[in-house]
């Protein structure tokens, strides 16, 4: 089980970070011309914004300690998991070709799903390859996309 | 007109996207392939920006005449490659370097994201083949509005005019007015020609300079009156609205339809193109489904003339830009 | 108005020829199937059928591709339901309360009520369509920028009311999707924004590439997976399957005031739909006897922003036909396809080519009557996708998922930013953050921001004139009652029951 409250804060941080980052890029932009906002002039307040919420939440974690609860650590990793999975799609696509990357994709997909025993992965791999010849179809065929 | 249709308009669409994923993955073989007889492969067109733009029009109906009069011996496949303003669909074509079998069109984007200094590219990593139409602007106003000449925007102050973008033809036409009559009108940028269309009805901005297409069908329809128009003489269409040239204001400038290849492509599919595109340029087909529907100007400019056109639309960007501020 | 339906008349006898008819089939079937696909809406279904469309004849070609449109908003509404995932922008306010009730069990139900919704809302929308189309494309263009900006203010102010528990975080998400919203060519002045020397974002961020990250991948992964007994999964009664007749008459205030709301705001271009659907489901909020069933799987939830998003289609094609203005993405693409047969849409097109209209107006009546008996029978094969395994189910969602965001633009980098907003979107779902305030900041933001700067180029940095157009202050007054009724609302009605109050506070 990992607290919530660990990811709030960082979230938190992360999108504080980011506001400010938009009010130093904003500036950059240009934030008036005249008397007329410019290409900075929304970017600088939508940072201010975020920041300030954020700094607000990041607060309100810190005083709050058990307000978020927990999550399971195989949640997590699955996250990480899929994410992996897609990156590794969008790497292979590059070499194999879209349709032979998806077949690993979505048998990976099923595994992390809970398809662990080999009659389970049998069914997966099968509806894996007939999801790539039915993808092929639609995506190639009908809707003429120029697939990798 | 049935499902049959239906079907084999589905089908053939299949058949060229096959085609295209075929000439795809062997990219390096089809410049070699063209020394027998150009040309033996699928011609992509590669459209920069959305499927029913401007672009995309141009692009379709003339892939539609060459395919109807049968002008080349191969199919041709009009591709979308729309994103980044352009920058996607250009870098596509430059990166077909020395193969003839890629084609794209020129729109304002053409020029105006390389100037950006985004795009490592510019017209030069192209080759100029022929422009086959040309579109002049129309400035325009409400029927009822108090503007009725040119020379009444010099006296009227607060004025404001519609431009589909920051940098546009619109745009760069207005500044050019500007230091013309002297004048102060604002440009107020929308997001694309309807909006700016809707913007003027609105009674939100007083002038635009708009395609002969909608801005005619404005005038027959009496809401809108049309001050000058931006080519050199006037348009048959339009016979009492002068040029801004016989005017007397140095305000020439239209939007030219033509077509570019990638960079060192053999000097024989140069002219190979120049002589489909003169084809097309004088057909009643393309007369009657482009120029005339769109009330555009019918013209012919081979390579040299077109790429001297190109590089005149880029300087005379290249310069508003900079005043804009958006090079430095 | 009388020689209106005379002339729809006629339209629906010239759009019932064998020809015509075929191309509805064509389109409503196409534009059901690509709504249904996460990643791709009515805009890149429209785009795609597009070419095909313009070789067949005019009429049928645009009745195919207007048959695509509304089509694919009754597709939107499956995924939205059973997988939770918005096709386009205008059916995120489904996904709340429609995903929620397929998770209940209630598949068919939420799936029957999103289809009389549809027509309910298509229905309403082509009789005022029909009735009015002239009268209505005129008050549409009174809507400017500094009216614009006034709207956007309102609908912005809706994150009170769809913000969640926690209004801090609902901020924070609402200034995200703002910032998001900023990514790209900036409006006004063509300078690049936030493009982290990236070229492929000039153009922006595609909104299904939000979808499916925050709203789609996100509730996969918190799925958990079926491991262990299988049949505990898969139980369910057929009855589940079917659509609940009832429980849809009873949401008719619902439908009504989302197929009016959805209308209205519709006809403005930019982003009426989605402004539409959100500004309903707030209403429908605001005037129910139980606010703290939104959110929490409530039929009306799923009613009104699903009347709204169809009536908005036709509204929106308004301005299209009678002004020649496109007022979103689709009638954009829907306006070339226009262009490409010949027709130059605008004030003359009554007039001149007043049979082509009306035979299109009449092929919409005929194509939602299509695609009600259509999905229907759809119904009941598409929930048992609620009731599939994950282990079988989610391979074949995210290898659509995929394809489907590589197609938006034929590349990858679409899916890899996909990728990372699964995980922003799980992150926020498992610390409370509301994505719908995301999706508000990042759809909404950017015409809030050319709104205003709109208008100040124009007056010279003036800001008096905000407040001069009547239309402009009559909304801001709205968000200004809109924002403090609940409060003078909730000290009254606190004072007098004070007992229920911890308890709403909690579910609200």
């Amino acid at each position: 089980m990992i607290p919530l409250r660990s990811f709030d804060l960082g979230l938190s941080a992360i999108f504080g970070l980011l506001g400010l980052y938009m009010i130093w890029q904003g500036s950059g932009y240009g934030y008036q011309e005249g008397s007329v906002p410019s290409a900075g002039f929304f970017p600088v307040w939508i940072g201010a914004g975020l920041a300030l919420f954020s700094a607000l939440n990041f607060l309100k974690v810190i005083r709050q300690s058990d307000f978020l609860g927990s999550v399971e650590r195989m949640e997590v990793v699955r996250v990480g998991l899929v994410s992996l999975a897609l990156v590794g799609f969008v790497l292979l696509s590059d070499f194999i070709g879209m349709l032979v990357a998806s077949v690993p994709l979505m048998i990976a997909i099923g595994c992390i799903f809970g398809a662990r025993d080999a009659r389970s992965i049998a069914a997966v791999s099968a509806i894996a390859v007939g999801m790539a010849f039915i993808l092929y179809l639609v995506f190639g065929v009908v809707l003429a996309i120029p697939l990798l | 007109m049935d499902t049959n249709e239906t079907h084999s308009g589905i089908k053939r669409r299949t058949l060229l996207a096959c085609g295209a994923a075929l000439a795809a993955t062997q990219p390096f073989a089809s410049g070699l392939a063209h020394a027998s007889a150009y040309p033996s492969e699928t011609i992509n067109y590669i459209v920069a920006f959305g499927v029913g733009g401007g672009s995309d029009i141009v692009a379709r109906t003339m892939a539609k005449v060459i395919d109807e009069k049968k002008l080349i011996p191969v199919k041709m496949l009009v591709e979308n490659r729309p994103g980044g303003s352009g920058a996607v669909g250009y870098s596509y074509i430059s990166s077909r370097k020395g193969n003839p079998y890629y084609l794209g069109g020129v729109g304002v984007s053409f020029f105006t994201t390389p100037l950006l200094g985004k795009m490592p590219l510019s017209y030069k990593d192209f080759t100029p083949l022929a422009a086959i139409a040309r579109s002049p602007y129309i400035l325009a106003v409400l029927a009822d509005s108090k503007i009725k000449s040119i020379d009444d925007l010099k006296s009227a102050k607060g004025l404001t005019i519609g431009s589909a973008g920051a940098v546009s033809d619109p745009a760069l036409l207005s500044h050019l007015l500007n230091k013309e009559l002297g004048s102060s009108i604002k440009v107020v940028p929308y997001d694309g020609e309807g909006e700016v269309m809707a913007a003027v009805l609105g009674k939100h901005l007083d002038l635009l300079f708009g395609n002969p297409n909608e801005i005619l069908e404005q005038v027959n329809a009496g809401k809108m009156r049309a001050l000058a128009v931006t080519s050199a003489e006037r348009m048959e269409s339009l016979p009492e609205v002068p040029s801004f040239k016989e005017l007397g204001h140095d305000i020439v400038h239209t939007q030219l339809r033509g077509i570019i290849m990638p960079k060192d492509v053999p000097a024989e599919a140069v002219s190979y193109w120049e002589g489909v595109m003169k084809t097309v340029s004088e057909s009643p087909e393309w007369r009657s489904q482009y120029v005339d529907r769109f009330n555009e100007i019918p013209l012919f400019l081979d390579s040299k003339q077109f790429g001297e056109e190109i590089v005149a639309t880029s300087q005379r960007y290249e310069t508003l830009m900079r005043e804009l501020g958006l090079i430095k | 108005m009388l020689e209106s339906w005379h002339l729809l008349a006629e339209g629906l006898v010239a759009a019932s020829q064998p020809s015509v008819l075929a191309a509805i089939m064509v389109g409503a079937i196409i534009g059901l199937f690509i709504g249904a696909l996460p990643g791709l809406g009515p805009t890149a279904g429209v785009a795609i059928l597009l070419p095909v469309a313009v070789s067949f004849d005019g009429t049928a070609a645009i009745a195919a591709l207007g048959a695509v449109y509304y089509g694919a908003q009754y597709g939107g509404a499956v995924t939205a339901i059973l997988l939770g995932i918005p096709g386009d922008a205008s059916a995120t306010m489904t996904v709340i309360d429609g995903h929620k009730l397929a998770r209940n069990g209630k598949a068919g139900a939420a799936l029957g009520l999103s289809i009389a919704a549809s027509f309910i809302g298509g229905l309403i929308g082509l009789i005022l369509l029909t009735a009015f189309a002239t009268t209505i494309a005129q008050a549409a263009i009174a809507f400017g920028p500094i009216e614009m900006t006034a709207l956007m203010i309102f609908s912005l102010s809706l994150v009170s009311v769809l913000g969640g528990r926690d209004l801090n975080k609902a901020m924070m998400s609402l200034f995200a999707g703002l910032f998001i919203g900023t990514i790209g060519l900036d409006p006004m002045v063509g300078l690049p924004r936030f493009d982290f020397g990236e070229v492929r974002l000039f153009d922006g961020i595609e909104f299904s590439i939000i979808a499916v990250g925050l709203f789609g991948l996100a509730e996969m992964y918190a799925t958990p997976p079926s491991i262990g007994k299988p049949e505990e999964n898969n139980r369910f009664r057929f009855r589940e399957l079917l659509p609940d007749v009832r429980g849809t008459l009873q949401c008719w205030r619902e439908l009504g005031s989302g197929s009016l709301i959805g209308f209205f705001i519709g006809i403005l271009p930019g982003a009426g739909a989605t402004a539409a659907t959100m500004i309903s489901y707030a209403f429908a909020k605001r005037t129910s006897k139980h606010p703290e069933r939104f959110g929490n799987g409530a039929m009306e939830g799923v009613a009104a922003p699903e009347a709204a998003n169809n009536s908005a289609a036709y509204g929106n094609m308004i301005p299209m036909f009678a002004l020649g203005i496109p007022g979103s993405g689709t009638t954009a693409v829907l306006m070339g396809g226009l262009l490409m047969i010949g027709l130059q849409p605008g004030p003359m097109l009554f007039q001149t080519q007043s049979e082509f209209v009306w035979t299109i107006f009449g092929s919409f009546y005929i194509g939602n009557l299509a695609l009600v008996a259509i999905t229907i029978v759809l119904t009941p094969v598409l929930a048992t996708c609620a009731f599939v395994r994950p282990s079988y189910l989610f391979p074949a969602v995210i290898a659509i998922i995929a394809f489907g965001i590589f197609g938006i633009n034929n590349s990858m980098f679409e899916v890899a930013l996909v990728i990372g907003f699964g995980v922003l979107g799980y992150l926020m779902m498992k610390l409370d953050y509301p994505p719908v305030p995301l999706v508000l900041g990042m759809i909404l933001g950017p015409i809030l921001e050319r709104g205003i700067r709109r208008t100040l180029v124009a007056s010279d940095g003036d800001v008096a004139v905000f407040f001069q157009s009547p239309i402009a202050l009559v909304i801001l007054l709205i968000t200004v009652v809109l924002l403090v009724s609940p409060w003078l609302f909730k000290n009254r009605a606190g004072k007098e029951h004070q007992m229920d109050e911890p308890q709403a506070k909690k579910i609200g």
